[in-house]
């Protein structure tokens, strides 16, 4: 059968909220989608932002390597006790810009440690932002339910939207 | 045959014996093109429908620019102005990055061109996300790679259209023309 793609739950941003939260995932998939478009009140052209899966926020279950491109330059960084994989829009980019990320979930609900892959861009009109692709690690053997995407001590703005999907 | 709830996940008999079980799905293709002989300019995509939660394009493509490799390119609803990029890539030995405000045309990244290894064609996956909404810029974020068997480069690239006009048109460029046998492909994501 082609590969199909159905979409489970849609979020758009009404007024600023500190997250973005997809809950009672259903089980019967066989992979993960998430496409989001998001813009915090971070006083920088782009912000960070975390992913947890199953209201897990201990930091040392999660850890991440990063490839980032900075619009002059590449880095690569990595950390074995954070959560902090995703890339968003900061309110100093452009007017109305929010960013394009996508996060891969193969195999959520195997009994094995959940890795994801991200790739990511946020934008303005300017030489100098950033775009780049993770690999995240879950160390948690949980089938995961649900997913949240917090804008650690900002806001995601008006108009951020997240789309979930499940992949057969 | 067994039906599978899609909100649950859940399996459950059919009353329908033998027919097959046709999901709704969330990825439907809008348009497709092939180059023909002889070459294109360009290819458009016209009056996309504005129902779609998303775009993604998938495009294999070569460019009869006289070098080994070409950029290709895309204007939305055919506009000159207002685009930027930034681009992280590399090339088998080292990484760079870049980027560009004030063009007059959104760059995607480099494909193979009339002096590389013949009939090798480079790939592109577009996303456009959030199309349609008015009140959204347009941010693109973009995989691409071509391999020439002793060159090449594999590259993501962000592309930015400041304007918050829906999206109902995509017209793809390069220098010279898409060679034949390139291929483009739109869908609509919901």
């Amino acid at each position: 059968m082609a590969l199909q793609l159905i979409e489970i739950a849609d979020i758009t941003v009404a007024s600023p909220v500190t997250s973005v939260d997809f809950t009672s995932i259903p089980s019967g998939y066989t992979d993960l989608l998430l496409k989001i478009s998001a813009r915090s009140s971070d006083g920088n052209v782009d912000d960070g932002a975390n992913i947890y899966f199953n209201n897990n926020t201990t930091a040392g279950n999660y850890s991440f390597r990063r490839l980032r491109g900075t619009g002059t330059s590449v880095v690569s960084d990595s950390s074995s006790a954070s959560s902090r994989w995703l890339q968003v829009c900061g309110n100093t980019a452009t007017t109305n810009t929010l960013g394009n990320m996508e996060i891969y979930i193969p195999n959520y609900t195997s009994s094995s440690n959940k890795s994801a892959s991200v790739d990511m861009v946020s934008e303005t009109y300017a030489s100098a932002v950033g775009c780049g692709v993770v690999a995240g690690l879950w160390n948690q053997t949980a089938a995961i339910t649900s997913i949240s995407i917090a804008s650690g001590g900002n806001f995601f703005l008006t108009n951020t939207t997240a789309t979930l999907y499940g992949v057969l | 045959m067994a039906i599978r709830s899609l909100k649950s996940g859940t399996f459950s008999r059919s009353g329908m014996v033998g027919n097959p079980v046709i999901m709704p799905g969330s990825y439907d293709s809008i348009a497709t093109t092939t180059v023909g002989a002889g070459g294109a300019s360009s290819v458009t995509f016209s009056s996309i429908p504005s129902t779609y939660s998303h775009l993604q394009v998938r495009i294999t493509t070569r460019s009869t620019f006289g070098a080994n490799e070409w950029p290709i390119f895309v204007q939305l609803n055919g506009s000159g102005t207002g685009y930027a990029y930034h681009d992280l890539q590399g090339n088998g030995s080292a990484v760079s990055g870049s980027g560009s405000s004030s063009q007059s045309l959104m760059q995607l990244g480099d494909t193979s061109a009339a002096n590389g290894t013949a009939s090798s064609f480079g790939v592109f996956i577009i996303d456009i996300l959030d199309y349609a909404d008015t009140n959204k810029n347009k941010t693109s974020r973009t995989f691409y790679g071509y391999e020439l068997n002793g060159s090449g480069k594999i590259g993501m690239r962000s592309g930015l259209w400041a304007n918050t006009t829906a999206v109902s048109s995509l017209s793809f460029g390069t220098g010279g023309n898409f060679a034949q046998h390139s291929s483009f492909a739109l869908y609509g994501v919901n």
